[in-house]
């Protein structure tokens, strides 16, 4: 028996011992099945999504852009997992054993999820088989009409990729009316109802929705489900060493990776740390009692610390809400002002040193503020809304939509842009109701002193006003009101 | 089982997607240009040396939020490239001669080879270049030959074996008996079936042809025992239509020279904006011509009121007081090509830069005009990034050559016109913007001259 076969053969039996162990500890997860591959090829499913997927430049960027990035040495996911039944895991190959064991312990966790948590029960579980399909269908389209006719009909789709009903679990109607009751946020699907379009070019766009539609799940559950995944990785990973499975070098080059992974980043919210941080907290909580009105209105601080009611239902806790939360509710309710202080979690800003490093600065540390940006980011998931409200409008097919203000403006170039590929689709004038800020003078002109001497300091006012924005095909305009 | 090793990549045909992005990336470089050739990096790296070009990715638009500065750095979590908004920034290292290509195709680069280029062809002998059906016998190309009967062969013989159905070694025994002729092959084959069928030559010529079952009984009959009994050794006939030879060309060596002569006002009044325009142009220039000519020479002039010949590096540095009489370095050049560069040998480029501010400008414009009679081209640059004051020169050489004078761009002045083969070429300009259509024009392809 060679060295890959032994390699192999032991990666077996600790699958089954883990498949065990977490049986054990309550998790409920599909069949897996496991593919060991190259780091390039790791690269590719990255960029692609699927181990098979229609082709696009956008992918062969992605997959520029993540070599950059491992390159320069940053880490790859040592996994991916696929949301299915039986469930498919692709795992790095080349890598030493105990981060590969490791890497199985951490995708167990995330087949549970997939399998429990109430965002996947209306997910598709054939996804990969349909991007292949997809890739050949398209391949066909391709002799038929050119590799640059559906390459923009792709282009367009996914300029609106994220402008679906990110709501999944009703499906769109069959039936739009040219004036939706309720505007509709399922613009894309709209166009693939109603634009003028053929029915290889409907296809195309329905790929697209579909895989837009499958990533929502994924999107709205990304903490909770890494910080699950990291959790109960080092409890079976534990497990693993007491029994012997894992010797104390493996175990300890584990925790090193691990220490990696769960690193602090002061530039971007980290899943994994936030995450496991919230399911520990939970445990802790609910082991000892600290919550409810209660607790709640307890102000001894002292006392709070020293509390324990022993109740020992933080397992119990934590499995009901991997099942009924998302990220938004999950924060919302269980970042605490405590586990924000403890892992530093604040807004940080880039500041100079005296010999010219660049070092983060807290520029905000009051939790209420904090935890109101993270929530305020993961609605329509950092995305503007933008809803359609008419499909006829001026009575000519013309497209009108709205995009929902609440405080911020769209960013202009990519409007634009966003705009053009919607009408090349659509094929008639597209409207855009929104807000913009401009310039309006000056306020509170202060003098502040400066090294340079004195200087007269005044802030920019900005207006809002309601705008709308008109693509007519060969030129942008606007109408203020 | 339940774990499986995968030593293929599993991916196939990416390359076309990396590819397709790859020349997109050369399409923005491409829109870009204008600005890349105007980016100080570009001219101080070395041949061989990769220019890092910085592109601020190729972005799948969608509608995004106008931060407007704020960063809230609660962003990527997994790495999730392309799919999240903001900005996939991307270094690409790009050959500097491939950018400096982009520019040259770009630009159109001028044939200006065919028109007045002293080109001195140098025949080195013959060569020998490509297949021909016909030829001399001594250039035969034997190999090629017998491929090709090989080849013809086969087909025949395969012909043989799809009419009668023989195995394909009982119809090469009868190919070769027949003489490597197909139709006595079949000559061959039919009179054998006359034999057997009682019938007419021609009837079961016919048959073998087209229509088989008259003679089906009969084929069947011979495929039982080989025609063909004696020992028939393995041969290729030749046809005339086999043979190949090899075609015979001259071999010529074109030696092209070009002699840049780069002539600079270095008077107080150029400043720093002049400088880094009249460096740029002249990088640009030189590896422009550089892509026409094998060889190429660049001789530094720097002026005042007088000239001084001198290398690259002072010429861009150098800077002194006093005032300008251009004539002095257009004098200089011309001493320099009466010396080293002969007029025969030698196309020359003369390129003169300037603020325009002239003690002697009539004098500046006839020195001018004895150098553009040993020239080719002769560009004059004149800078003036402080807004239009009329200055001298440009106007002289107006006046004195009757040029005809329009609107390049907004802010780029042109006079040009031809002389007995020489053609001079004026622009006045002021920005680092101007630099790209500045340089297009001054090595355009076609130039309609009004005389």
């Amino acid at each position: 028996m060679n060295n890959k076969e032994e390699r192999l053969k032991r990666l077996e039996i600790i699958d089954k011992r883990i498949q065990e162990i977490a049986r054990e500890f309550g998790l409920d997860c599909f069949s897996q099945k496991f593919d060991l591959i190259s780091a390039k090829s790791m690269l590719y499913l990255m960029a692609y999504r699927f181990p098979a997927n229609f082709h696009h430049w956008s992918f062969g960027r992605n997959y520029e852009i993540l070599r950059t990035k491992f390159r320069e040495g940053r880490p790859l996911p040592y996994e991916v997992v696929y949301n299915m039944n039986p469930s498919r895991a692709f795992l790095m190959k080349d890598v030493p054993i105990p981060l590969t064991i490791a890497t199985m312990t951490h995708v167990y966790p995330h087949n549970d999820f997939f399998k429990n948590n109430r965002s996947f029960r209306f997910t598709q579980r054939g996804m990969l088989r349909k991007a292949s399909a997809a890739r050949d269908r398209f391949s066909e389209y391709e002799k038929k009409y050119g590799n640059e006719a559906i390459e923009k009909v792709i282009d367009d789709g996914m300029a609106i990729q994220f402008n679906i009903n990110t709501d999944i679990s009703c499906s769109p109607q069959a039936n739009f009316e040219d004036r939706p009751l309720e505007p509709e946020s399922d613009i894309l699907f709209y166009i693939i109802a109603k634009a003028p379009l053929a029915e290889w070019q409907r296809d195309i766009l329905s790929v697209i929705w579909e895989q837009a539609r499958a990533s929502v799940p994924h999107k709205e559950t990304t903490i909770m489900n890494e910080g699950w995944a990291i959790y109960w990785q080092d409890e079976i990973m534990k497990r693993l060493a007491g029994e012997k499975l894992i010797s104390r070098e493996e175990f300890n080059e584990y925790n090193y990776w691990n220490s990696r992974i769960v690193a602090f980043n002061p530039w971007g919210l980290n899943p994994y740390l936030v995450g496991v941080n919230i399911w520990r907290d939970i445990e802790d909580r609910w082991n000892k009692g600290k919550f409810g009105k209660e607790w709640e209105e307890c102000k001894d601080s002292a006392q709070k610390e020293a509390w324990d009611k022993k109740l020992g239902r933080g397992r119990e806790k934590m499995f009901k809400v991997r099942e009924g939360f998302t990220d938004y509710f999950f924060i919302d309710e269980f970042l605490t002002k405590e586990i924000i202080d403890s892992i530093k979690l604040y807004i940080y800003q880039k500041a100079i040193t005296n010999d010219g490093k660049i070092v983060p600065v807290p520029v905000e540390k009051d939790w209420k503020k904090i935890k109101k940006s993270i929530l305020g980011e993961m609605v329509n998931f950092g995305f503007p809304k933008i809803v359609l409200i008419d499909g006829n409008y001026k009575n000519n097919r013309h497209m009108y939509l709205r995009h929902i203000y609440e405080g911020v403006p769209l960013e202009s170039d990519w409007r634009k842009k966003t705009t053009e590929h919607i009408h090349r689709l659509w094929k008639k004038p597209i409207h855009l109701e929104t807000v913009d800020k401009i310039e309006d003078g000056v306020e509170n002109a202060e003098q502040i002193n400066t090294p340079f001497g004195p200087m007269i300091v005044s802030r920019i006012k900005f207006r809002e006003v309601k705008r709308l924005y008109t693509y007519n095909g060969k030129k942008h305009s606007f109408k203020d009101s | 089982m339940g774990i499986n090793e995968r030593d293929e990549t599993i991916f196939k045909g990416t390359e076309r997607d990396i590819t397709r992005h790859q020349k997109k990336i050369e399409d923005i470089i491409r829109k870009g240009i204008h600005e890349i050739i105007a980016r100080e990096d570009i001219i101080t790296r070395r041949k061989g040396q990769k220019a890092r070009v910085t592109i601020r990715g190729i972005q799948s638009y969608h509608y995004i939020f106008d931060k407007g500065g704020e960063g809230i750095g609660h962003g990527e979590g997994k790495d999730q490239p392309g799919d999240m908004p903001g900005e996939a920034i991307f270094d690409t290292d790009w050959d500097l001669e491939k950018l400096i290509d982009i520019a040259l195709e770009e630009c159109g680069l001028p044939n200006l080879k065919e028109k007045k280029m002293i080109d001195v062809e140098i025949p080195e002998g013959y060569k020998l270049e490509g297949i021909d059906k016909y030829g001399l016998r001594s250039l035969m190309e034997k190999r090629q030959v017998v491929r090709e009967a090989i080849k013809r062969q086969a087909g025949s013989i395969r012909q043989v074996a799809k009419l009668t159905g023989f195995i394909e070694e009982e119809c090469r025994r009868i190919f070769v008996k027949a003489g490597g002729n197909l139709y006595k092959a079949l000559e061959l084959i039919t009179r054998e079936l006359v034999k057997i069928t009682k019938r007419s030559y021609k009837e079961c010529y016919n048959s073998l042809l087209k229509d088989k079952t008259d003679i089906k009984k009969a084929l069947g009959e011979l495929k039982q025992k080989p025609l063909v009994c004696e020992d028939i050794e393995r041969k290729v006939f030749i046809h005339d239509e086999d043979l190949r030879f090899r075609i015979i060309k001259e071999d010529v060596k074109r030696v092209s020279n070009a002699a840049v002569l780069a002539i600079r006002d270095i008077s107080g009044s150029m400043g720093d904006m002049k400088k880094f325009l009249s460096r740029m142009a002249l990088f640009w220039l030189f590896e422009f011509l550089r892509r026409i000519y094998q060889r190429v020479e660049i001789r530094f002039i720097v002026h005042t009121t007088e000239a001084e010949l001198t290398n690259e590096s002072d010429f861009i540095a150098r800077s002194e007081s006093g005032g300008t009489i251009g004539a002095s370095g257009y004098k200089l050049a011309s001493s320099l090509v009466d010396t080293e560069y002969n007029p025969t040998d030698w196309n020359i480029y003369p390129f003169h830069f300037s603020d325009g501010d002239d003690f002697e400008p009539g004098q500046t414009v006839e020195a001018a005009c004895e150098l553009l009679k040993k020239s080719n081209m002769l560009g004059y640059g004149e800078i003036e990034p402080h807004g239009f004051h009329r200055s001298e020169l440009m106007d002289a050489f107006q006046r004195r050559l009757k040029a005809r004078a329009r609107e390049l761009k907004e802010g780029i002045q042109l006079i040009e016109k031809e002389l007995n083969g020489s053609l001079f070429v004026g622009i006045r300009f002021s920005e680092k913007k101007h630099l790209y259509p500045v340089l297009k024009e001054f090595l355009r392809k076609e130039r309609e001259i009004l005389p």
